[in-house]
């Protein structure tokens, strides 16, 4: 009975898909090309104008001798469409019409516009990019990218976060917190694990899951380990905030308590440390220095058979 | 036919249906198409910049990330060029900070659409602390020996040789990276690429060398070595594209053990040298395949597996390097460890089916990780000290799958709605829970970006619920059976946003962005009770006027933890991260762009407290602070057609109170035999001038 409900359902779906809402609409006649092409539109868009343009030239789209470029092609419309009736004379107040694509107040909708780019891109944006978060969202492609840029800085390692915040603004502070990684400097991008296309990891993570990611440039925790501390093991998030902490090696919290929110065994795990165990009014082995790592060192696993309490 | 394969043929033939396809586009006649205006560029193009640069102070911690970190003269230089020959050949190279260990030279090169090389390097350093003290006379090496005649003591505070012997070193580390990295495009329709890197990380970081209840913090060398190689084939069809994709990364470390001597007076005999492991050398190997079919104009599918391996047979060290306990031999030459690793994934995403306006996704998730290491019987000794009860190694296995719906509707007027469900469940062996259920559900709705207010609210609400938590009995003493770890406790977790957008003119946009999330574990009486994050942002960017451009941020921040522990009776402790960040910058351009000026403000203070109610009353500790201040300042101008000149300063101050640094020295604690470092704090300014030449 369940799957005679699934089939039907799915029934629906496909009648849906064979039948309907697809159809374009056949009744608008073909919008017309301009007659001289790039000349046409570099008449007005020159150094001086509101939409300067030419930097393409020192881009890798502006390279005629390769024949996937707009160059080699139709030029300028071979992004933004026909631009006949853009490039048009325009009477008293009328307003000039709207180039058909990338321009401020184009009609076509976020897909219709990446639908442009992933016809020479789709192989570079991969096979992730449908379905995924950007694409979801309705992000189009020339909101992260410069395309008349001589070097679009979303593909510059030390200019790539800045354009990632000026959506993901929350994230700025993080990047100013006492532990976070190099991305300030520029030593490291959003991209350095992060996939914006589109990845099989969750959160768009350059590898298949967290751990993986991480151990792109911390290979050394990834063991495995004949002692293995599993929530080190299933997930370093559990402990750490990849985007910047308060806290050192950008730990949620401070040992003994972040230690302490899992380990409650009698004995040391299960002291309250008191304020009583810092100088000058004591000297706490569990609070001072690194807490409960002076002595359990191997957070990560450990791979000495006498390891078993991640201290060898 | 069965009645079920019918309807599964019908739904099959349905979605192939040939929708009806775009009305096609006439080609334009482009025989008038001359392109006299095209700029086209061919020879050399680009800057060559030569700085030279006072640094004013020794700050160490300012050099990571700028490898700054010693006061004085600098001479440093970065470049851009490429260069474009016929037939879309090219080459080109990029590098900074040439003159500093944060340096980056990349080079490049190739026939633009037919393959492509490039060549990189780069260093990042990190720079934690350079005030750590230790009386190991052979920093650096992974065999520790303290100076001759030592002698030890039962507390750090009373080695008489400690004081004279200590000796400076740093808490640091670099990596340098190199790589190549080769794409052919073949057609349009096949591409590979490869690429290959080794990057190096050589430096110290502290390590814990513990006699039972004695330790010392030891300088322990880095000298790793990570190699890795990346092979991917794609193919791009009409209705189709695949990625088929090799990864492989090998990690070895120059020491897989770490010695020292004890500075501590010997707890048993024969307890005056220890030895612990160092990270194992290991290797990755993962195969994935990726791709997506279209079915039809609105619905594709999405698919990816990936096979992976991890591995690791670095041989065992033994069980103690005690000579006066002879131990059990050990069971295996090596741990042998070996984890599978399975990720399948798949998402069916259709657009304008059932009506345009609606948005349909599902997916599902599976990851599993098989640990295949073998079990064995071990018998440890406890930190070389005494013979603990046989042990069994306990290599976890998890699998995980999620999987759910996303429906998005556009309503009249441009708004949208959506929401979803979304399903997840967890099954682990060797723990406390065997396994937990998370359903979740989200809503979103969103005005327009095109309007001159954007709106966007969404709320989420996660349960998740497991199937009974069992403490390990294994344990000596057990965990307290109140405790449920919070990863694998029940969760209710909350989540909210919103973000509004303005644009009140065309050239000033404000955004407020708030989100709340709040985790309850509902039946943890002991462990993490709850924890909560708040943040609010202010952003706004204005251009007053052409080539003039303002940016102004602030956001506070706010994360809560509550929990609970039990000795004798039943404490709780609560702490509070507030971080509050905010910075402006300006940059601005002339007409004729011979001059460009910027300046760049950013300050954000953190304030971290924590409250202890220890039984009755609360103590509260100290806060722990950490506020970064800096400001910089560029100014650049055309000295001649190809040459300018430029102006830059840097202002940063670092400012942190950490009451588990401050007052500590190497002896404080007595039974732990500590580096004693300082506060990192710093101020640091910097000036550049020079010229940039333009090719």
């Amino acid at each position: 009975m369940p799957y005679l409900a699934l089939t039907g359902l799915l029934w629906l779906v496909g009648l849906a898909a064979g039948s309907m809402a697809y159809a374009a609409d056949e009744t608008e006649s073909a919008p017309a090309y301009t007659r001289a092409g790039a000349d046409t539109c570099l008449r007005c868009h020159d150094e001086s104008s509101a939409f300067p343009v030419l930097a393409i030239f020192k881009s890798p789209h502006g390279r005629a001798a390769d024949d996937r470029t707009p160059f080699a092609g139709l030029q300028c419309e071979a992004c933004h469409g026909p631009g006949d009736a853009h490039a048009g004379r325009v009477r008293g107040d009328d307003v000039r019409p709207a180039i058909p694509f990338f321009g401020d107040s184009s009609p076509a909708s976020a897909s219709e516009h990446n639908e442009v780019c992933l016809g020479c891109h789709r192989q570079s944006a991969g096979p992730a990019w449908p379905g995924s978060a950007h694409e979801q969202n309705d992000k189009r492609c020339v909101d992260c990218h410069q395309v008349h840029a001589r070097k679009d800085p979303v593909l510059q390692t030390a200019s790539q976060t800045g354009v990632c915040l000026d959506c993901h603004k929350g994230l700025r502070a993080d990047l100013l917190k006492p532990s976070a990684h190099p991305l300030r400097h520029g030593e490291m991008a959003c991209g350095s694990c992060h996939k914006p296309h589109g990845s099989s990891g969750e959160k768009l993570l350059a590898r298949s899951d967290l751990n993986q990611t991480c151990f792109d440039c911390h290979a050394d925790k990834r063991g495995p380990h004949l002692w293995e501390h599993a929530p080190a093991a299933e997930d370093c998030s559990l402990c750490h905030l990849p985007h910047g902490s308060n806290h050192p090696a950008l730990l949620t919290r401070r040992a003994p308590q972040l230690c302490q929110q899992c380990h409650s065994r009698l004995g040391h795990p299960a002291v309250a440390y008191t304020p009583q165990g810092l100088p000058d009014k004591g000297a706490s082995a569990a609070q001072l220095a690194r807490g409960c790592v002076n002595c359990h060192t191997q957070v990560h696993g450990s791979n000495h058979p006498s390891g078993a309490n991640l201290t060898r | 036919m069965s009645a079920n394969r019918f309807l599964l043929t019908g739904l099959c033939l349905s979605l192939l249906l040939p929708l009806n396809p775009a009305a096609a586009q006439s080609e334009p006649d482009t025989s008038r198409w001359r392109c006299r205006f095209c700029a086209f560029e061919s020879g050399l193009d680009g800057n060559l910049g030569v700085d030279v640069g006072l640094v004013f102070d020794d700050a160490y911690r300012f050099g990571s990330g700028t490898g700054l970190e010693d006061e004085g003269g600098y001479l440093n230089g970065d470049l851009s060029l490429n260069w474009w020959g016929d037939g879309a050949r090219f080459y080109e190279i990029e590098a900074a900070s040439l003159g500093t260990r944060a340096r980056a030279l990349e080079l490049s090169g190739g026939v633009q659409g037919r393959y492509q090389f490039k060549v990189a390097y780069d260093e990042i350093p990190q720079r934690l602390n350079d005030t750590g003290l230790s009386p190991f006379v052979n920093i650096g090496s992974s065999a520790l020996s303290l100076p001759a005649g030592w002698q030890p003591a039962g507390s750090a505070k009373l080695m008489p040789d400690l004081a004279g012997s200590l000796r400076p070193f740093a808490i640091a580390q670099d990596r340098k990276r190199l790589g190549f990295e080769l794409k052919f495009t073949g057609s349009q329709r096949w591409s590979h690429h490869l690429s290959v890197s080794r990057e190096q990380r050589d430096g110290l970081q502290p390590f814990s060398g513990s006699f039972l209840t004695l330790a010392t913090i030891l300088p322990a060398p880095i000298d790793y070595e990570t190699d890795s190689i990346e092979a991917t084939v794609a193919y791009t069809g009409d209705q189709w594209q695949a990625n088929l994709g090799y990864y492989g990364s090998f990690f070895g470390n120059a020491d897989p053990a770490l010695t020292w001597q004890n500075p501590f007076t010997p707890l048993v005999t024969g307890a005056e040298q220890g030895a612990a492991a160092r990270p194992p050398d290991n290797d990755f190997h993962q195969l994935s395949l990726s791709g997506n079919y279209r079915l039809n104009p609105g619905m594709r599918l999405v698919g990816h597996i990936a096979l992976g391996r991890a591995s690791q047979d670095e041989a065992l060290l033994p069980y103690t390097v005690n000579p006066a306990i002879t131990p059990a031999p050990l069971p295996a030459t090596s741990a042998n460890a070996e984890i599978d690793s399975t990720l399948l994934s798949g998402s069916a995403n259709l657009s304008g089916h059932l009506s345009k306006a609606l948005r349909f996704k599902a997916f599902y998730r599976r990851h599993e990780r098989d640990n295949q290491t073998p079990v064995l019987s071990l018998q440890p000794i406890n930190t070389d000290v005494y013979q603990e009860a046989p042990r069994t190694n306990r290599p976890f296995s998890f699998e995980k799958s999620r999987y759910g719906l996303d429906l998005r509707y556009r309503l009249p007027g441009g708004l949208s709605a959506s929401g979803g469900f979304a399903r997840e469940d967890y099954r682990r062996d060797l723990q406390e829970v065997a396994q937990t259920n998370e359903n979740s559900f989200w809503i979103r709705l969103s005005a327009p970006a095109a309007d001159p207010v954007d709106l966007s609210f969404g709320l989420q609400r996660d349960n998740r619920n497991g199937s009974g938590y069992r403490p390990i009995s294994s344990l000596d003493p057990p965990e307290n059976p109140l405790l449920r770890k919070f990863n694998l406790a029940d969760r209710d977790r909350h989540q909210a946003f919103a973000e509004i957008g303005l644009r009140p003119h065309a050239s000033t946009s404000i955004g407020i962005s708030g989100a709340y999330a709040k985790d309850e574990y509902p039946d943890s009486v002991i462990g993490l009770n709850a924890s909560e994050e708040r943040s609010l942002t202010l952003d706004a960017t204005v251009d007053p006027m052409p080539r003039l451009s303002l940016h102004g941020f602030v956001t506070r921040q706010v994360i809560d933890y509550a929990q609970t522990g039990m000795a004798q009776t039943i404490w709780q402790a609560t702490a509070e991260d507030e971080i509050v960040t905010g910075g402006f910058s300006l940059a601005f351009t002339n007409e004729d762009g011979s001059r460009r000026m910027g300046l760049d403000y950013s300050r954000s203070d953190s304030e971290g407290s924590n409250v202890i109610a220890p039984g009755s009353g609360l103590v509260e500790f100290p806060d722990l602070t950490a506020d970064l201040e800096t400001f910089s300042f560029r100014i650049e101008g055309r000295v001649r057609d190809n040459l300018r000149a430029r102006f830059r300063y840097r202002y940063e101050r670092f400012h942190s109170r950490d009451w588990t640094i401050e007052r500590v020295e190497p002896a404080t604690i007595g039974s732990i035999l500590l580096f004693g470092e300082r506060l990192p704090n710093y101020t640091q300014q910097i000036l550049w001038l020079g010229l940039v030449r333009s090719f």
